[in-house]
């Protein structure tokens, strides 16, 4: 029988996290996962005191309470670190705070390279593979949440730069429209959003792709065209968006 | 008169747009951190200097208010820092600085100028990204990282202000021969095939009077940027030979 694998997962307390979570547990795989809400507040079977790290991404000393965790659970190797907390503004870029740029950046970008940079030793204990979730929006532009779209860009740069240096083994994943929470907290209109495929089914082809080996995985082959779309034909595409 | 906010303008790529826009007769407001360079620069162009760490909010809060009053024809963002090595072999701390030089600073700056209705009509707005947007740049990730986020930055704004008439203008530079490519490179031997910052800021200048929205400039960098994006791994392996493995 296979040994137990530890997999930690960030902004697991919703969306695509906590779906993330629900396989990895089911796998029988070992979870820490990152949120910052209170375990009271969760209020489920799934986070306990042994699973659930509390750790306000946005903040500098995010790493630290990663680490004291790890520590305090006695885990010092890591076979899979996905990298999924994300947050975004939709609305005027004119009319966005100095707070909400901080806050994408911060959680979007920042979080991530820290926590790639304290989890490197971990992860190279077990050869492990470290997965930072993008969006295909990286490929688009996008006038109503420019700040989100360049943290995916600058996300997905710093993976493809992290392959080529290779010390670590790192793969980037970029779902498209999902239904979460996410656009409501965002400020953006839900309606559509009741379209978009479910959180389940969007986390059940991102775990195939992390047990497939292609870098960089685009979640469904409309999203794959549209951002090989986005990135090759960039004038056709600015076009189209200019005029809706 | 037409007015030039340049950021990073007591040196290099921004010292010689500075001087490049103040030929064309622009009033030129400079920002950077370099006393002694921004004092150099305004006796040579009888410009203004304002001195800021683009790291810090406060600074950035302080340039805010000294820049309202004069409606901004020309913003460049052009002030920039790096830090190389291999990833895990760099300081938090470095990383941190990067990210807050190369895009928050641009992001925040950008938003609060609209807000304050600081840009005029058809007024550009031009960010320094670098040719690795599309080379790639082992032993640079976290730079490499902001320079295509700004790019991506960049593309969503011309369409948000577009409008306005408001053009938005993106700069691909390769080597260049400025300190910041002697202190950042792995062996300056190679320095002379650098292009001239004041070559450069003549495309620069050239390309945003033609509206052009992506700028590369140089033959040379034009086929790299070409090669980079039609085919990664050859221009991956060729960066990975050239920089990561000398550094
Ligand atoms: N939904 C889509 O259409 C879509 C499309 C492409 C890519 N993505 C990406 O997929 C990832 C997951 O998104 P999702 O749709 O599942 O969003 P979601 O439902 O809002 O979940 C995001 C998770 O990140 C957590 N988080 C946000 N800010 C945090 C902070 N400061 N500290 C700690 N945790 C924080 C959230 O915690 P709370 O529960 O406390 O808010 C939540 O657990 C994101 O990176 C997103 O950009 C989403
Ligand atoms: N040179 C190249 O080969 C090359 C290639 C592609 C892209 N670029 C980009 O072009 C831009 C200009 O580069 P350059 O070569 O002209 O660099 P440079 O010679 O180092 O000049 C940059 C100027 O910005 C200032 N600066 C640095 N950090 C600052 C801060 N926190 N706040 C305010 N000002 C700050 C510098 O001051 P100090 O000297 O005191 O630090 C300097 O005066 C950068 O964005 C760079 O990434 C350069």
């Amino acid at each position: 029988m296979q040994s137990k694998k530890t997999v930690l997962i960030t902004g697991a307390t919703d969306g695509i996290g906590r779906a993330l979570a629900k396989i990895y547990r089911a796998r029988g795989e070992r979870l820490v996962m990152v949120g910052r809400r209170t375990l009271s507040a969760l209020n489920d079977p799934l986070y306990t005191k042994d699973t659930y790290c509390r750790a306000d991404l946005s903040q500098n000393d995010c790493t630290n309470r990663v680490c004291e965790f790890l520590n305090a659970q006695k885990i010092d190797a890591i076979d899979l670190a996905i990298q999924n907390a994300g947050t975004g503004y939709f609305g005027s870029i004119a009319e966005q705070s100095a707070e909400s740029i901080r806050d994408i950046l911060a959680v979007n970008l920042m979080a991530p390279l820290r926590l790639t940079h304290a989890l490197i030793p971990y992860l190279r204990k077990t050869n492990g593979k470290l997965v930072l979730i993008g969006s295909i929006t990286h490929a688009f532009p996008c006038p109503d949440y420019a700040v989100y779209a360049a943290s995916k860009e600058a996300l997905n740069t710093l993976g493809r730069n992290l392959k080529i240096e290779g010390d670590i083994n790192v793969q980037i994943i970029h779902p498209g429209a999902t239904r979460t929470g996410l656009h409501r907290k965002i400020g953006m209109d839900s309606e559509k959003t009741k379209e978009f495929p479910s959180a389940e089914k969007v986390a059940q082809k991102i775990t195939q792709a992390i047990d497939g080996r292609r870098f960089i995985a685009t979640i469904g082959w409309r999203n794959a065209w549209a951002r090989f779309l986005g990135r090759y034909c960039e004038g056709i595409v600015n076009a189209m968006v200019r005029t809706t | 008169m037409k007015h030039a906010v340049i950021t990073g303008a007591a040196a290099g790529i921004g010292k010689a747009l500075a001087h490049r826009f103040a030929q064309a007769g622009y009033t030129i407001t400079g920002v950077d951190i370099d006393t002694a360079g921004a004092a150099r620069v305004q006796r040579e162009l009888d410009a203004r200097v304002l001195i800021a760490d683009l790291r810090s909010e406060e600074d950035i809060a302080r340039i805010l208010t000294k820049l309202q009053g004069k409606a901004i024809d020309v913003l460049i963002h052009n002030a920039g820092i790096n830090a190389v090595g291999r990833f895990s072999d760099i300081d938090i701390e470095n990383h941190e600085h990067v990210i807050a030089v190369n895009l928050y600073a641009p992001m925040l700056l950008t938003a609060a100028l609209l807000k304050a209705d600081l840009i005029a009509k058809d007024a550009s707005i031009v960010f320094i990204s670098s040719l690795s947007h599309y080379t790639s740049y082992p032993g640079a990730a976290t730079y490499a990282a902001t320079k295509s986020g700004l790019a991506s930055y960049a593309r969503s704004l011309s369409i948000a202000l577009a409008p306005q008439n408001i053009q938005v203008t993106t700069v691909f530079p390769g080597p260049t021969r400025t300190a910041h490519a002697r202190r950042y490179s792995p062996h300056n031997t190679r320095e002379k095939k650098r292009m001239p910052p004041e070559k450069l800021a003549h495309h620069i200048f050239r390309g945003i009077k033609k509206k052009k929205h992506l700028i590369v400039p140089g033959a040379t960098n034009r086929m790299l940027a070409l090669l980079g994006k039609w085919c990664p791994p050859l221009m991956e392996y060729a960066m990975r030979k050239m920089i990561l493995e000398k550094l």
